[in-house]
């Protein structure tokens, strides 16, 4: 029978290596793609979500299991990587490249889900997944966080309220005013 | 007509309890502005899910060799400092610590400063008695100011007073 995660994290807790290795196999895409998410730079999130590992090994003993598991490491994930764009972001300003060109393959279009059977539709819905996701990356960083933690990760506003560390009210207020701006960016209001 | 901003996420998220989600739908059902801002609330949330742009691959091995080097390196850096807040081996080296400097002491290695007025006092002595003011260009020439050893033999340097 599959040990359930919040029962892995209580063996990390007393020091089982295969325990940590199998939460790691369990969450290390997950943990990547939502770090690349918020910092979009591929190194950051490498390093990042091995860090939020790190922290989950060290700190193993502190998850109470009032919360999920997932909802407890998101949390350690979410808020390294909201304080290195805090740290950094004087330094980001200054040189980072536009959004979603700091990859050698550029464009979002080369990010985005292949195209299905019109080519020629496609690549208008492309463009216009482009410009939607390039506003999302224009958000606020909670605003920002607070959408990625709902489209990608399927979050609960009571389980984004405990990864953010704020109140439902909060998080609801950040979702309107994301959507809001997404709206008008997108010619829809 | 006040329209109800705050719940209209909840409304879309399906988080609204039974009364509040009704009082919203009466409310969509008469204004349009509502209607179609919780609409494009759902679409833009519908778009967003459908095209979540990947991130550039990784290779998942090498990914966790590089964090089991940095947990390993991490654990080691704790150990460091939980054996520094031991008593007792902080005890060993301050006791280690003090028996060195005791050694050190006692050896001669360490020579404590001489009290200034006292070291002023013998140099003016050893200077009278040297006649020191008279062979000054000789001292000059040498740089030897404080090395007494060599101060004490300068007799020897002059030929006059031998002869």
């Amino acid at each position: 029978m599959e040990l359930s995660d919040e029962a892995l994290c209580r063996r990390v807790a007393s020091q089982d290596e295969a325990a940590f290795d199998l939460l790691v196999g369990r969450y290390q895409g997950r943990a990547y793609r939502l770090a690349w998410s918020i910092l979009r730079d591929a190194e950051e999130a490498r390093d990042l979500s091995q860090e939020a590992f790190i922290r989950l090994y060290q700190s193993a003993g502190s998850f109470g299991g009032r919360a999920r598991f997932s909802t407890w490491f998101y949390r350690i994930l979410v808020n390294l990587c909201l304080d290195h764009r805090r740290k950094h972001r004087w330094w980001h300003r200054i040189v980072a490249p536009a959004p979603f060109e700091d990859e050698p393959e550029g464009s979002i279009l080369d990010r985005l889900p292949a195209p299905a059977e019109d080519p020629l539709e496609e690549l208008g819905r492309g463009r216009v997944m482009s410009r939607l996701w390039s506003a999302v990356d224009g958000l606020s960083q909670q605003q920002r966080a607070a959408l990625l933690l709902q489209v990608q990760e399927q979050l609960p506003t009571a389980e984004i309220a405990h990864v953010l560390k704020c109140s439902e009210a909060t998080v609801r207020v950040h979702l309107h005013r994301a959507l809001t701006t997404l709206r008008k960016t997108m010619g829809k209001s | 007509m006040s329209h109800p901003d705050a719940l209209l996420i909840a409304y879309v998220r399906g988080e609204l309890p039974e009364g509040d989600r009704r009082t919203v739908t009466d409310h969509l059902a008469g204004c349009l502005e509502c209607a179609r801002a919780v609409e494009d609330f759902q679409q833009i949330l519908h778009d967003l899910g459908s095209s979540l742009p990947q991130p550039p691959e990784i290779h998942w091995g090498a990914y966790r060799a590089e964090l089991r080097e940095k947990l390993e390196a991490r654990r080691q850096r704790v150990w460091g400092w939980r054996w520094l807040r031991r008593p007792i081996p902080v005890a060993l080296s301050a006791a280690a610590a003090g028996a060195l400097l005791i050694l050190a002491l006692q050896s001669g290695i360490y020579r404590p400063p001489v009290n200034g007025d006292l070291a002023s006092l013998e140099e003016t002595v050893v200077a009278s008695r040297l006649d020191l003011l008279r062979q000054y260009s000789v001292i000059e020439r040498l740089d030897l100011w404080e090395d007494l050893d060599v101060v004490h033999r300068l007799d020897e340097l002059l030929p006059s007073r031998k002869g």
